[in-house]
């Protein structure tokens, strides 16, 4: 699962998959702005099917805190 | 029955719109008498009728008509016209308060031969319309354009031809240095554990310049300018075409709060979930481009607000710093302006205080 969410990143970013670390997060990977946060979730949302609560979006802002939303929202599907 | 036609007014316009109609339906016109004005993006021209009789116009004030478009009909005594409105479609026999659009003859032979319903004119929410608006509405249409051709586009497209039609602008370039304030914006993301970007400095810094600047932030009503507080529109554009949600009374929120109403207002772009009340009554706009490598995107003011800000994506440069080279982060900040209410100087000083509050942040 990480390696997709960093494909996503990648795309989103422009950037290589190679050029992003397990410990990526929004203020120490230059392109993750606030203005790309939302592009990349609804970009994540779509790759792997869920929604997340409006509220969570604006807190997912590391690779690991993604992570970790989406196994609890893919459990929930379940 | 004589029609009365749009004249080619101009080679610049294919079109013009219809301000007033002198002369009331059914009343009694002579040949050459001014029964309307017409306005091209030129300027007015009175209509004459070209011959006597009992008016009845096809169109109504405001909407936009094709050279060569029937207006109106003349007939010639009052049972001609009972007889018209007898046999003519209901849309046909309303005064100018129709709802119906009016299509060129060209059009018209373009609906009959497809097939296109009134339901599907109507869909299209234009007073008139031309050949290739139809276009769109044929199943399988020859041209490939078409199919990125939405309903959103084309009300993005009126509102920047109304926008470079009715507004005189100029526009104010500044560099300023970005270092300090991005300094700021991770040291407070840390701090508070969220997300705060330069976009949501520059919406704060932006919004403590109404008090000095108050004639950036307002409406030209009637060519009167209506002063109004810091109620900041920010384009977004996360995929399903631009949109301009308000930032209400941005100068009572601290960054904090700013950024974290720009994160609702993003996430509520995302889901499409604006209402209309979030998208009306900002007092000036604000085009962010911060995709790489772009210096700046000179914006179109919003109609009627009368300056849009604009800012581009952080560069990097060499700066001489006490006579030693150093790396240094700037961005371009521009304000488009209305020439009917600022000048450049207005322009200058609203970005020059923005720029000293950017670069000299505690």
């Amino acid at each position: 699962m990480r390696n997709d969410i960093k494909l996503v990143m990648a795309k989103v970013f422009r950037m290589k998959i190679e050029e992003i670390p397990d410990s990526a997060a929004a203020g120490t990977l230059a392109p993750w702005t606030s203005l790309k946060h939302v592009e990349l979730i609804l970009h994540i949302e779509k790759k792997f099917g869920v929604r997340f609560d409006d509220e969570l979006v604006g807190t997912l802002l590391t690779l690991e805190v993604i992570e970790n939303a989406l196994k609890t929202a893919l459990n929930g599907t379940k | 029955m004589t029609d009365i036609l749009v004249p080619t007014l101009n080679t610049n316009d294919s079109a013009a719109k219809l301000l007033e109609w002198k002369a009331k339906a059914g009343a009694h016109v002579k040949a050459g008498e001014i029964v309307a004005v017409l306005e091209t993006s030129k300027a007015t021209f009175d209509l004459e009728s070209p011959a006597a009789g009992i008016l009845h116009p096809l169109v109504a004030e405001g909407a936009s008509c094709p050279f060569q478009a029937t207006v109106a009909r003349l007939f010639e005594n009052a049972a001609q016209l009972e007889a018209f409105l007898k046999a003519a479609p209901s849309s046909s026999k309303s005064d100018p308060a129709l709802t119906d659009p009016m299509l060129s003859k060209e059009a018209e032979r373009f609906a009959q031969e497809h097939g296109i319903s009134r339901e599907k004119i109507l869909s299209l929410g234009k007073s008139s319309l031309r050949k290739s608006d139809l276009e769109s509405l044929v199943d399988g249409a020859t041209s490939g354009s078409n199919a990125f051709h939405t309903a959103h586009q084309e009300a993005v497209a009126r509102t920047v031809t109304l926008s470079h039609q009715t507004i005189p602008t100029s526009f104010a370039l500044m560099k300023m240095r970005a270092g300090k304030a991005l300094a700021h914006v991770a040291a407070l993301s840390k701090d508070k554990k969220m997300l705060i970007g330069l976009p949501d400095l520059i919406i704060h810094l932006l919004a403590q310049q109404q008090v000095k600047h108050p004639k950036c932030f307002g409406h030209m009503v009637r060519g009167r300018f209506q002063p109004m507080g810091a109620d900041i529109g920010v384009i977004m554009d996360v995929g399903q075409g631009p949109t301009i949600p308000v930032i209400r009374n941005a100068s009572s929120l601290s960054l904090e709060g700013t950024a974290k109403e720009m994160m609702a207002l993003r996430v509520k772009a995302m889901r499409g979930g604006f209402k209309a009340a979030d998208l009306e009554g900002a007092s000036i706009g604000l085009s962010l481009n911060t995709e790489e490598a772009v210096w700046v995107v000179e914006p179109l003011i919003q109609p009627p607000q009368v300056a849009m800000l604009t800012m581009g994506a952080v560069h990097q440069e060499l700066a001489l710093v006490d006579g030693r080279a150093v790396s240094s982060s700037y961005v371009m900040v521009g304000l488009t302006y209305d020439h009917r209410i600022l000048n450049g100087s207005d322009a200058v000083g609203l970005l020059t205080d923005l720029r000293l509050a950017l670069e000299n942040l505690a």
